[in-house]
């Protein structure tokens, strides 16, 4: 059977508005052909704080074996955002994904990110005054196509990854890539 | 001999700790790095070594810009790719009052494919849990340090960790494999990427 590895790290954020600590959750989801043999698909970064260009440094290290029987469902980074304020209350400041390539080798991705927007004047205000933020209740809308047009969002920062793909046995199968 | 029988891999990396940067600069004082190189599981080194200490060393004109130009070369040999040596680089400043103090860490993944590969990589360090710590850290200017750098770079866990960056490490690393490819790997990006 055909197995991918994906090495790399989530490097950091950058121009994310707000001056708190952020932290990322980030889960790999992929079809039911793939399967993790090694590696942890699921993960929360260190809490670090922006400097001042407003970026973040994690150097969240990533290393997942897959073992695939098919490539329907090749893998996807769902990544999630949140601001650890100075009392400690946290809440979530940005959704993104971003499809793993297919290609092998180095490749340095920036991913966009958004949220639910405050649509009402008081759901404004509070999050001005207060903090906080609407949060999906169901995340599969992040890598998923359907359903999104009801929803109204606002552009967040940019998560940057530094990924290396390393494929083996894929074009025994047949699967041509370059 | 049949040569079907091959069942591990040899990967070879060389390459040199270039520099450091800090912003903010380096006056009166002295850097020096501890690097440390994490493997897999199934992963065993062959030749060279696997940590080390580098020199003390100041800035020249440029006040943000510390060479260490410390060699770094090893050989593994391996049956699976997971588990990529990974480079935990430690930066530490000596400074005549404080003694020695953090200034960083930094996780660098060795190149996977071939060739040449420069990186630079954010430094991060803890932040001090307590206000109080904060005081101290403040006053004497030592912050709070890891028992064991090397967890930073399984990516399992973040032990809750809070930290602050500042400043950057450059490192620069070539990787020679053998058998990578008889054993159905592909780790080289396509000749499209490279020029575009």
């Amino acid at each position: 059977m055909a197995e991918l590895h994906i090495l790399g790290e989530i490097q950091g954020t950058t121009y994310f508005p707000e001056n708190y600590s952020l932290f990322c959750r980030y889960s790999f989801q992929a079809g039911c052909n793939w399967t993790v043999i090694s590696g942890a698909s699921e993960g929360q970064t260190v809490a670090a704080e922006p400097d001042e260009l407003q970026s973040v440094a994690w150097s969240h290290s990533i290393d997942i074996h897959y073992l695939s029987r098919g490539i329907q469902g090749w893998p996807k980074l769902v990544l999630q955002v949140s601001c650890v304020d100075s009392i400690g209350r946290s809440w979530v400041v940005g959704y993104a994904h971003c499809n793993i390539p297919a290609v092998p080798g180095l490749h340095n991705l920036e991913i966009p990110s958004w949220i639910p927007a405050a649509t009402t004047l008081t759901d404004r205000l509070k999050e001005y005054f207060i903090g906080g933020s609407h949060q999906l209740l169901n995340l599969d809308i992040i890598s998923l196509g359907n359903d999104r047009f009801k929803l109204k969002t606002r552009s967040k920062g940019i998560i940057k990854l530094n990924v290396d793909i390393v494929l083996r046995n894929f074009s025994k199968f047949g699967v041509e890539y370059k | 001999m049949k040569s079907t029988e091959i069942t591990k891999f040899l990967v070879s990396f060389s390459g040199q700790i270039e520099h450091v940067t800090f912003p903010s600069g380096i006056f009166d004082e002295y850097l020096y790095i501890q690097y440390e190189v994490v493997w897999g599981p199934d992963w065993e080194p062959i030749t060279g070594l696997p940590s080390g200490t580098s020199q003390l060393s100041r800035p020249g004109i440029n006040p943000e810009r510390v060479v260490i130009n410390m060699p770094i070369e090893m050989t593994f040999g391996s049956t699976n790719v997971y588990g990529w040596p990974q480079l935990v680089i430690t930066v530490k400043a000596r400074n005549f009052i404080t003694g020695d103090t953090l200034r960083g860490y930094a996780v660098v993944l060795l190149p996977p494919t071939a060739g040449r590969r420069c990186v630079t990589s954010p430094l991060l360090r803890p932040k001090p849990a307590t206000v109080l710590g904060e005081w101290v850290a403040w006053l004497t200017g030592r912050y709070p340090e890891l028992n064991d750098p090397k967890m930073l770079a399984d990516g399992k866990d973040n032990y809750m960790l809070r930290t602050q960056s500042s400043g950057t490490v450059t490192v620069s690393a070539t990787m020679v494999s053998k058998d990578l490819r008889k054993l159905g790997y592909d780790n080289e990006p396509p000749a499209y990427t490279k020029y575009s």
